[in-house]
Formats: C-alpha cells, sequence, structure tokens
C-alpha cells in the first residue's frame, strides 16, 4: 500500500510532457502561421489577380471603343476634312465662297445680270438624330435668292451645273426655281440679239455646321 | 527498427528481454530477492531502457498466481467490470494483483438465469513483483502493463492443434541451480485458459517420460475432479520439449491410456516454423508469448492505473508528437496547395498583364491614330449629317428636260411662266399608323439609324402659257391641252398632272357667258396653268 501511496502523491508529472507540449504548441503555432501566411498571400494573389482582370476588361472596352472610333475615323475624317477645306464650319467664309462662284460662274456662262440675297443663319434639326442626344455638332441652314436675266432656260442649268461643281460636296440643294418670259410670245427677239428673254429667280438653300467645343479625350 | 523491452518475472527471476522485429534476446537477469533488487536498482540508470525510448511490459509466470473459474450471473456490459471487481475483490482481498474477465456463456444452465463463464487470476503474494515495479516507477520508466503469461497462451492458440481441451506443456525457467529443470502446464478448454501449473523436475530420482506421464495424469485426475473435464472427452496434449527429450516421449506414446492424446513438437524448431528467428534456450515457446505480445499489444492484466502513469505519458507523449507532425504536415499540404494556388493565379496574374501591357500599348496606338480636333461623336454626326443632307438634294433640271421633250412636239403650248418647286411626302411607316409595336418602332429607329431615308419627294413644276394660235377655238385648244397631259402621262416619273387654268376656265363656281352669233369674238386668248407632279428618284 505504501508503494501506491508514495505514487499517489505527484498526481501529475509535468517534466517529461513539457517538451512534446511545448514542441505541439510551437508546431501548432507554426501550423497556424503557415495557413495564415498561405491564405494571406492567396487573398492578395486573388485581389490582383480580380484587379489586373477588371483593369484588362476596363482597357478591352476602352480599346474595342477606341478601336470603332478608330474605324470612324478611318472612313469619316477625310470628308471632314474636305468639309473643312469647303469652309463648312465657317459660316464667313462659306458665304464668301458662295460670292465668289457665281461670280466666277456668271462670268462663264455670260450672265447678263444676276443678283443674289443671301437670308438668315437658321438652325437645322436633323431627324435622323435623337432630339435628346447630345450631338457633336450644329448644323445651319442658310438660303440664296438669286435672280438672273438669262438668254434661254439652259443658262439656268449651266448655272446650277456650275454650282454642283464648285461645290464637290453636295451640300445645297434647290428650294425653288421660276423661269418667267420677260416678253411677249411675238416678241422679236431676232431685232434684240443679246437681250435676255427670260427672268429666273432661285431660291438656293446651303448647309453650314459649327462643332461644339471638344470634350476631354477619353 | 524498434526495440521492445521486456520483462519476465518469475518467482526466482527477473529476465530483461529486448525483443528487436523477430528475434528475442536476453539482456539481463536479476535474482527477485533483495540482492537482486538492489542489483537491478544500480543497474537500471545505466542500462539502455530508457535509451530505447519503448515502454516495458511485464510477464508474471509465478508458482503463486491462482485461477478461479466459475460462473457469473450475465449481466450488461456496463455492469460487467464492477461485478468482475467484485469477484476479484472476494477471491484475492489482499492483492492489487488480480484481474478477471468473462469466457464466453456457460455451458451449464442448471437455472433459467443466463450465466457467463469468468476467471479470476491473482497474485496473493505481491510484494516481490510490487517492489520492481517501484523501483520501474521511481527510473520513470513506463510500464505497457503486467501481464500472467498463462493468460497470453491465449492469444498464440491459432499457432497450435486446434482440440477442445488442451494441455500445453513446455519447458520453463528454472527455480534455481538446485532445481534447474522445470515444465510448465497450461490447460485450454476451447483456446481459453482455465488454468496453468508449475512442475519442478527431479531429473536425479525419475526418467524424463515416465515424470511428464505421471505429471499429466495428474493433472487429468484434477480436471476431472473438478469437472473441468469429463471422461467422454479426450485430453489433447501437446508438449514443446528439446529434442533430446523427444525421443522418450515417442516412446511413451504407445502405452497412454485412453483419454489422452499427446503430440510433441521440437520447441526450437516449431518457433523457427513461426517465424521467430532467434531465442534464448529454454524458453522457445515463451519467445512466440512475447513476440505476439509486443505485436499485439493486449489489454493489461495486472497493472494498476497509478503504475501505469508513464506509459500514459509516453502515450500522451506519443500522441502530442503524433498530433505535431499531424498539424505540421497538414498545415504544411494545406499551406502547400494555398501556395500552389497562389502561385498559379500570379502565373495568370502575369499573363494578364502582359496582356494588359500589350492592349494598353495597342491602345495608344490606336488612340494616337485619332484626331485631336474634332471629336469622333462630332466627326460621325458631321458626316452622318451631311450624307443625309446630300440625299436630300433637289434640282430642276430632270423635271424640266423630261416635260421639254413632250413640249417639242406641242409648239402650239407657249409657255409664260415655269416654276419648279418640290414637296416632301413623308412615306407611311412600316405597320400602317398604329405601328406602336415595340418591333416596329426599333425597326424604324434602326433605318434612322443607318440614314436611310423615309421621305420621298415630288417635283412639283408648274406651267403657265397660253395656246397659239388660238383663233377662238377653245375646244382645239383644250384638245391640245388634253393631248399633251395624255403624251406627258405616259412617262413613268408623271405621277399627277392638275389643271389649274383652261382655255374657258370653267368651274361649278364662276358663270359662263357667251354669244353664239359671234363665237370668234368670245374669248381673244387661252391660257392654261398645269401643276404637273414629277416622282424622279
Amino acid at each position: 500500500m505504501k508503494h501506491k501511496e508514495t505514487l499517489k502523491k505527484n498526481s501529475i508529472e509535468w517534466q517529461p510532457l513539457k517538451m512534446p507540449i511545448f514542441l505541439f504548441l510551437v508546431g501548432l503555432m507554426m501550423a497556424v502561421s503557415m495557413v495564415f501566411a498561405s491564405r494571406e498571400q492567396d487573398i492578395q494573389s486573388q485581389h490582383a489577380f480580380k484587379r489586373t482582370e477588371m483593369q484588362l476588361n476596363d482597357l478591352q472596352k476602352r480599346n474595342e471603343e477606341s478601336q470603332k472610333n478608330l474605324a470612324i475615323v478611318k472612313t469619316a475624317y477625310p470628308k471632314y476634312e474636305q468639309l473643312k477645306k469647303f469652309n463648312f464650319f465657317d459660316h464667313e467664309k462659306m458665304s464668301l465662297n458662295w460670292v465668289s462662284w457665281l461670280k466666277t460662274l456668271q462670268e462663264e456662262i455670260k450672265i447678263s445680270e444676276l443678283t443674289y440675297e443671301f437670308g438668315t443663319q437658321q438652325p437645322l434639326v436633323l431627324p435622323i438624330f435623337d432630339k435628346k442626344t447630345n450631338n457633336g455638332v450644329d448644323f445651319f441652314i442658310s438660303e440664296i435668292k438669286l435672280t438672273l436675266q438669262i438668254l434661254h432656260s439652259e443658262d439656268l442649268f449651266h448655272l446650277i451645273q456650275g454650282l454642283k461643281k464648285y461645290n464637290t460636296l453636295p451640300l445645297f440643294s434647290l428650294k425653288s426655281c421660276e423661269i418667267k418670259r420677260k416678253y411677249p410670245a411675238s416678241f422679236a427677239w431676232q431685232q434684240h440679239l443679246g437681250k435676255p428673254l427670260l427672268e429666273t429667280v432661285c431660291t438656293l438653300q446651303w448647309y453650314s455646321a459649327k462643332l461644339k467645343p471638344l470634350e476631354n479625350n477619353k | 527498427m524498434k526495440t521492445h523491452p521486456l520483462i519476465y518475472f518469475s518467482d526466482t527471476q527477473l529476465i530483461i528481454y529486448q525483443i528487436v522485429d523477430k528475434s528475442v534476446l536476453e539482456v539481463q537477469r536479476f535474482s527477485t530477492d533483495e540482492q537482486g533488487q538492489v542489483a537491478f536498482e544500480k543497474w537500471l540508470p545505466i542500462s539502455s531502457l530508457q535509451a530505447w525510448y519503448q515502454p516495458i511490459s511485464i510477464v508474471v509466470d509465478s508458482r503463486q498466481e491462482e485461477y478461479f473459474w466459475e460462473r457469473v450471473p450475465h449481466v450488461s456490459i456496463h455492469d460487467r467490470k464492477e461485478l468482475l471487481q467484485l469477484r476479484c475483490r472476494r477471491c484475492f482481498p489482499n492483492t492489487p494483483y488480480s484481474f478477471a474477465y468473462i469466457q464466453g456463456k456457460s455451458p451449464q444452465l442448471e437455472t433459467t438465469r443466463l450465466e457467463d463463464q469468468a476467471l479470476c487470476i491473482g497474485l496473493p503474494q505481491p510484494d516481490s513483483l510490487q517492489l520492481f515495479v517501484t523501483i520501474l516507477l521511481k527510473n520513470k520508466i513506463a510500464i505497457r502493463g503486467i501481464y500472467s503469461l498463462p493468460l497470453l497462451v491465449e492469444s498464440i492458440t491459432s499457432y497450435l492443434p486446434t482440440a477442445r481441451y488442451t494441455l500445453l506443456i513446455t519447458h520453463t525457467e528454472p527455480l534455481n541451480q538446485h532445481q534447474p529443470f522445470a515444465l510448465k502446464q497450461i490447460f485450454l478448454i476451447q483456446n481459453q485458459l482455465i488454468l496453468s501449473r508449475w512442475i519442478s523436475f527431479p531429473q536425479q530420482e525419475v526418467s524424463f517420460s515416465t515424470f511428464l506421464m505421471e505429471e499429466i495424469h495428474k493433472t487429468r485426475q484434477y480436471l476431472l475432479g473438478i469437472n473441468v473435464l469429463s471422461h467422454e472427452h479426450s485430453l489433447n496434449v501437446l508438449i514443446f520439449s528439446e529434442q533430446t527429450y523427444l525421443n522418450e516421449i515417442e516412446n511413451i506414446k504407445k502405452n497412454i491410456s485412453t483419454g489422452i492424446t499427446i503430440q510433441s513438437f521440437n520447441a526450437a524448431k516449431w518457433i523457427v516454423q513461426q517465424g521467430i528467428r532467434k531465442s534464448p534456450p529454454i524458453i522457445y515457446f515463451y519467445s512466440l508469448i512475447f513476440q505476439q505480445l509486443v505485436k499485439k499489444s493486449p489489454s493489461n492484466h495486472y497493472a494498476k492505473p497509478f503504475e501505469l502513469r508513464y506509459f500514459k505519458y509516453f502515450k500522451l507523449r506519443q500522441m502530442l508528437q503524433l498530433s505535431t507532425a499531424v498539424i505540421l504536415i497538414m498545415s504544411s499540404l494545406f499551406a502547400g496547395y494555398i501556395m500552389l494556388k497562389s502561385y498559379e493565379t500570379e502565373q495568370q496574374t502575369q499573363q494578364l498583364e502582359e496582356k494588359l501591357a500589350n492592349m494598353n500599348t495597342l491602345y495608344q496606338q490606336t488612340k494616337a491614330l485619332q484626331p485631336v480636333d474634332i471629336d469622333v461623336l462630332a466627326l460621325k454626326d458631321t458626316v452622318d449629317g451631311t450624307n443625309w443632307l446630300s440625299r436630300r438634294q433637289r434640282f430642276p433640271i430632270q423635271s424640266f428636260s423630261i416635260i421639254s421633250e413632250y413640249l417639242v412636239d406641242f409648239p402650239q403650248l407657249s409657255l409664260e411662266k415655269l416654276s419648279w418647286s418640290y414637296k416632301e411626302e413623308v412615306s407611311q411607316s412600316i405597320g400602317g399608323e398604329n405601328s406602336n409595336s415595340k418591333i416596329q418602332q426599333l425597326l424604324q429607329a434602326k433605318r434612322k439609324e443607318a440614314g436611310l431615308d423615309e421621305s420621298k419627294f415630288l417635283d412639283i413644276v408648274m406651267l403657265e402659257g397660253k395656246i397659239l394660235p388660238f383663233n377662238g377655238n377653245a375646244e382645239q385648244a383644250l384638245e391640245t391641252i388634253r393631248n399633251f397631259e395624255q403624251h406627258l402621262k405616259k412617262n413613268k416619273h408623271i405621277k399627277d398632272i392638275k389643271e389649274l387654268v383652261l382655255p374657258l376656265n370653267l368651274s361649278p363656281t364662276n358663270t359662263v357667258k357667251g354669244n353664239l352669233t359671234h363665237s370668234n369674238t368670245q374669248t381673244k386668248e387661252a391660257p392654261f396653268s398645269l401643276e404637273i407632279t414629277l416622282n424622279i428618284p
């Protein structure tokens, strides 16, 4: 019984357990640290991946848009340059162009008398554009009333053809035209050679535009 | 290779063996008297027992071990432990080293109550064993368990020939130098221990075979006496001995009485057949028991919980070490897996970054190609708008030409005034006026977006003139005009002709007067005015 009693006094001997418990705790801490560190690393990699993916998607969209824009530019820019050359965006210069063309044509076709009258510039809403959309350009319409004293109707046609020739961009149109005999049918024109027999009044419409201020490029 | 220490404890000796794989090697031998205890106590700290880092098993092979084979009431497992403890205390009131277990159901059912067959074994004089155990515990040696050697025989019965009643006879460690030859008899019923006997052989007096037969008969008589063996059944005697005695045994087999069957084995050869490579002499048979004990780790027989405390620490240490290893391995694997995943993600990110860099270069290049003086939207709107305006360009030349072609054939029609204008006829939307369905709206929007004009232009030419010469013949004048109209209508571009003014200019609202006597003087002129609508594409 003594044998049992002496042994029972020491309930738990920690000495043989100290090192394994210490190692277990160290191992546990290492394990937790390893898992935590790797998890943290993984989370960071995932975040980096998602961030890059988002950047790529964003850039992809911008690039697609840019490609589309480039396609538009490729097809539209030459025409824009042509329009610019013809002062399509400069109403004042365009008006001077018209006067210059008319004067040249009068001399070429030998129109005895040609008077012009520029109307006011009016904003033009094109139905192809949605009114709500903020278009990048505003269109305008102007009228020129031309009064011609001509020998025969071909002179008017020559004038129209001439205007078409000068204005290679067909950005004008005739609204109306009226040819009136100046003298009765019995008028002996043979006795008055070179005298204009017809009076023509034509209303011509021409278009111009104004670019809205340039937005910041994306 | 692991070395398992084992103590063979008999009444006079304590032998330390080491079991390495399938070899049993003797390490040290001590007597169980005071001298032996002192020597053991001195030897233990310098021994290699602790260096093996393995718990020690104590196998008791004592003459004093007693066996009580009795029936106990059949109770639930929960109560069985308590019942067996009570039986042990009753059978062995003065020793801590006792053990009881249920061998199965009792074969004799005398009452209606179910009964189990239990075996209680114990060491009535535990002092010597206790002293050695105390020395081991003082040296903090983990004791796996204290086992009864005869009871351990049950674990090797699968190696023995099968029989209902088996009497196993083998050589055992001698008691002392004066009695150098001893035998051990172990009786089993259906491979379960009933009792064991230790026999000392007086070599000088009789021959081995005669002595052996006498002891077999004695044991048989005893077994018959205590009713564990019946006359109807044969006692299967298995003798494990040395080659020198086997010849004698073969001789006595011829004169054997009924009720006994003898089988003899060369113990040294037999254990080699069972896979034991090396064994100390005499205890060949025990070597197999020791090897099986180390291999199978059966439940402890005699050791008390406080004696197993260092074994518990050992197990706890093992568990902690194993847990540490498992935790580290698992966490390493898990961390490795996550790191691998992370590495793959990093690789993917790198690929994406490369893609991003390439795309960025492409984007910058594309962007550089875009004009700086105009916004792309404005550019598109400008071009779309000008295209739309271009399609609406109208001129009178074609309409005038068509009409001129026909006027050549009608010189009587003298023109005074020719005017041209156009009107826009908006074509009906697809699906009629009530085309409010989403599909139709969408189609129209698409057409609009594509710049397809919904409008149709009609040229309007007004011809104003007179019929020359007229000569007052209004009918002819009207006919001329109507002929002209009919000719004109043949042209596919002519859509409509309206007569605005005709020579007589009759209308339901005006009155007409005339003098039929002087018909030529009725009207001097025959004016006309026509509105011609042309559809010039």
